[in-house]
């Protein structure tokens, strides 16, 4: 064992540091194991693992095997942390703390082998993607003897670590980082300029490909926001091989899809989700999302590519081979929020090279991954239009008519909560004052008189959303986590007005959401406060009345549940096979007294939940998005485990401490499979976990 | 960071509860000779309107381009009241929640003052339908520590 060593360099943003503990002759074990080398397990994105110690009949024996508060990785404990580890090398490679260090652990253990920070000073703070990020990215030379951790700050900067030692590759771009804020084919502000990434890189055949986010564009101040492009590197250089444009210059292919020159003055579109890769056929598939902004369209009439469009680039060249709109002139937030699962298909007696691409508004596209031809037909339908003059709504939306959708869209007097007459009574009440409608229902414009807004389901955030789906090779079946929620969609009066398409034109996204919003209870303001006239201005409007919410005695959701759902595909015919509640219904549903007598044990936990799941041999593997109180009158959240091929719950109560928050992975390691997950405290305990799980 | 937002005010279509500020009292805690104050609940009155007011002026300044005029949370903001809230902080204390108001805005974390992030929670208190009492919500750690965050009762309770 070497001792501790320690490199502190002066870098031009601040402090970097390395520090590692155990310097490793070689890899420990595992050479037959199936290791989890990228975020999702494969390039395929399959969350997928062979391993079966742990089964149907001992997963109720499962114990905490190690945990790794992450508190003491940065200044402030994480919030919500997302990260999946990778298996690899021998070791367990993850993100984690508020700075987003890279580290390395002992997978038996929890240990730290070794610790890479970044002190990014205000390039770090102004960033636009802020947290422990989703995770790194891992590349070895074809012998073996070069082994690299590649991951993206949150000051937007690329970096390429020694995977033994946690030391920057000092031949990879400048000492071992890459400043993504150079070499972007436009000019933007080195330090505060609004672009980052919170995921991981994708790297493939030996080409590094990264995507760009941004601050999240229902607040932005102007649709002139920094351009979304993706880029390829070498992964031993880290010299810039190709950009894609997202948003074509002119001359480029998809420029004329941006009327009145829109394209010019238009931002994002960048890629935020994960993406997934074939290695044979030299593609990685971007899934790309929306323009500026998420909820308004006035700068940018027409079908705007390549937003919210699944993009297939050659990965040496990044040339575009196909492409397929999933939204035209997006108005929901209904962007591709993560990779797509690429797998074969056995149809007609033939092996068709497919993927499927889960969307937040709970389609699955399916296309040829050579062509980006739809499997199975994919019609274009009409929509509703908005009634603002300056919106040019898309007269149609694309439908897959194949497979059916994994959760339900649009909302109608169907949908609303029927647990009881009188939920029922008031939810037909409640909606009275807003606009119901189906799939791609346009922002109402909130006025006066007019509904609150557009009461949209799935929600902004889904449907699905970045933990993306599993898929089991074996078996060619897909599974995806979605969740039921309703969000209050609306333009404010200024909408009906034109549109200031200068940079200090703000786009006016305007939407509120529906999550949130206090108890319909709640009474007027005291006497004297914020009375006055309605109007426009800047100014807060004082104490008056808070805004309804759409929840019924004060906590059940406006909608009858589940509230959250996994569903089982088989991805050869497009069948839905299952579909089964996930979580355990929260407290302050559950102890509802409007709910007594009723069985409201498992609807769904309510919110912005997002689960990834995770298939082994034969489970299907995920935790809950939300916390309850046990009968011992403990917080605690499930891990859950399903047989995949019914959906039937594997026996056993695994209570995690903390709520799911990143996506659960395994590997086997020294002859002990473990499953490991990020969770994330709230409270006074508030901060990031990993917590590995074994059997005794 | 700073959001135009139209200043909007509407009676909502909505029932209001009977209970309503009616019921709202100020603190019950006496302070007589020798006695411990107790720790203000927030379901009798834990803020002054002023510091609610105070703290709506700053949350839509810092807070609502993400959050929402609503509190409802908006992408990657979660909600800041309502049971989705609740459901999450319900029994922590408002000294947990007043460090992670401290964490914002995610650009610029740290930077509110004490005072400020306290006047924050109150308006957050207020949104979520708690009501306004006589005393100021204290800024000191310790009084705040012993103070839990609760939503308002449910109809029935």
């Amino acid at each position: 064992m070497k001792p501790t060593r320690i490199l502190l360099s002066a870098a031009a943003l601040g402090a970097a540091l390395s520090i590692t503990t155990v310097a490793r002759t070689q890899p420990a074990d595992s050479a037959a194991a199936p290791e989890w080398p990228t975020y999702g397990g494969n390039l395929a994105s399959h969350r997928y693992s062979p391993l079966d110690q742990i089964n149907a009949e001992n997963f109720k024996d499962l114990e905490i095997a190690w945990r790794l508060r992450t508190d003491f990785l940065g200044p402030r404990p994480d919030t919500l942390y997302s990260a999946t580890p990778l298996y690899v090398n021998g070791l367990l490679y993850t993100t984690a703390g508020q700075r987003r260090a890279a580290i390395a652990l002992d997978p038996a253990t929890g240990e730290l082998i070794w610790m890479h920070r970044e002190d990014e000073g205000a390039r770090g703070d102004a960033a636009a993607r802020q947290g422990a990020g989703r995770g790194v990215s891992y590349w070895a030379s074809p012998d073996g003897a070069d082994r690299r951790i590649v991951y993206v700050t949150p000051g937007y900067r690329m970096l390429a670590l020694d995977a033994d030692t946690g030391l920057p590759i000092e031949s990879f771009g400048d000492d071992g980082v890459v400043d993504l804020k150079l070499d972007f084919d436009q000019e933007i502000d080195p330090i505060d300029s609004n672009v980052g990434l919170n995921a991981t890189p994708l790297i493939v055949n030996d080409v590094i490909v990264v995507g760009a986010a941004h601050r999240p564009a229902g607040s932005m101040d102007s649709t002139w926001n920094v351009r979304g492009y993706v880029r390829g590197y070498d992964v031993r250089t880290g010299e810039r091989l190709w950009t894609f444009h997202t948003i074509p210059l002119r001359g480029e292919f998809g420029y004329d899809t941006w009327e009145d020159g829109s394209a010019e003055r238009n931002g994002n579109t960048g890629v935020w989700a994960q993406m997934s890769a074939d290695p044979e056929l030299g593609l990685v598939y971007l899934p790309v999302e929306m323009p500026t902004a998420d909820y308004n369209g006035f700068n940018r009439p027409g079908d705007g590519l390549f937003g919210e469009s699944l993009v297939a680039v050659d990965v040496r060249t990044g040339e575009r081979r196909w492409h397929y709109q999933t939204v035209h002139h997006g108005l929901w937030d209904y962007d591709l929020p993560c990779a797509p699962i690429l797998f074969d298909m056995q149809k007609d007696g033939e092996t068709v090279k497919a993927l499927a691409q889960p969307t937040k508004s709970a389609f699955l596209f399916v296309l040829n991954r050579e062509t980006g031809e739809p499997i199975w037909p994919i019609e274009e339908r009409p929509v509703p239009q908005s009634e603002s003059p300056y919106e040019k709504t898309s007269p149609t939306q694309p439908f897959p008519t194949w497979p059916e959708p994994f959760d339900r869209q649009g909302i109608s007097h169907d949908d609303l909560n029927d647990l009881t007459p009188e939920l029922r009574a008031e939810a037909e009440e409640l909606v009275k004052s807003y606009r119901l409608g189906p799939l791609f229902t346009p922002p109402a414009v909130d006025t006066p008189d007019g509904p609150l807004g557009t009461l949209m389901l799935p929600a902004d955030v889904g449907g699905a959303n970045w933990p993306g789906g599993a898929f089991d090779p074996e078996t060619n079946r897909l599974y995806i986590h979605s969740h039921t929620a309703v969000f209050t969609l609306r333009n404010i009066p200024a909408d009906l007005e034109p549109f200031d398409p200068s940079p200090a034109g703000a786009p006016r996204s305007s939407a509120a959401g529906g999550a949130g919003g206090p108890p319909p209870g709640l009474g007027a303001g005291p006497p004297g406060l914020g009375a006055g006239p309605p109007g426009l201005g800047a100014d807060p409007p004082g104490l008056g009345a808070p805004r309804a919410g759409t929840f019924l005695q004060g906590t059940i959701p406006l909608i009858k549940p589940p509230y959250d759902r996994i569903t089982a595909y088989d991805m050869n015919t497009g069948e839905m096979l299952w579909q089964k509640v996930h979580g355990t219904t929260p407290d302050n549903i559950r102890n509802h007294p409007a709910l007594a007598g009723l069985d409201v044990e498992r609807l769904g936990a309510y919110g912005r939940i997002f689960i990834g799941v995770l298939t082994t041999k034969t489970l299907l593997i995920a935790g809950e998005g939300s916390v309850h109180t046990n009968e011992a009158g403990e917080t605690v959240a499930l891990l859950r485990a399903y047989d995949k091929a019914t959906g039937e719950d594997v026996e056993g109560r695994i209570e995690m401490p903390a709520r799911q928050t990143g996506s659960p992975m395994t590997y086997m390691h020294n002859g002990k499979q473990y499953i490991v997950l990020a969770v994330t405290h709230a409270g006074a305990n508030a901060g990031g976990e990993l917590i590995a799980y074994a059997l005794p | 960071m700073r959001s135009v937002y139209a200043a909007r005010r509407r009676l909502l279509a909505v029932a209001l509860c009977g209970a309503g500020f009616a019921a709202i009292t100020s603190l019950t805690t006496s302070v007589a000779n020798g006695q411990t104050k107790a720790a203000p609940s927030v379901l009798k009155g834990a803020y002054t309107e002023e510091q609610a007011i105070r703290g709506q002026a700053l949350y839509y300044a810092q807070c609502l381009s993400c959050h929402g005029e609503d509190m409802a949370g908006l992408d990657q903001a979660p909600p800041l009241a309502g049971p989705v809230f609740s459901g999450v902080w319900e029994g922590e204390s408002l000294w947990a929640l007043v460090q992670r108001i401290d964490m914002m805005p995610p650009t610029q974390p740290g930077t509110l003052s004490r005072d400020d992030a306290v006047a924050i929670l109150a308006y957050m208190l207020w949104y979520n339908g708690l009501p306004i009492g006589d005393a100021p919500l204290s800024t000191e750690q310790r009084v705040l520590a012993e103070m839990t965050f609760h939503a308002p009762p449910l109809p029935g309770q």
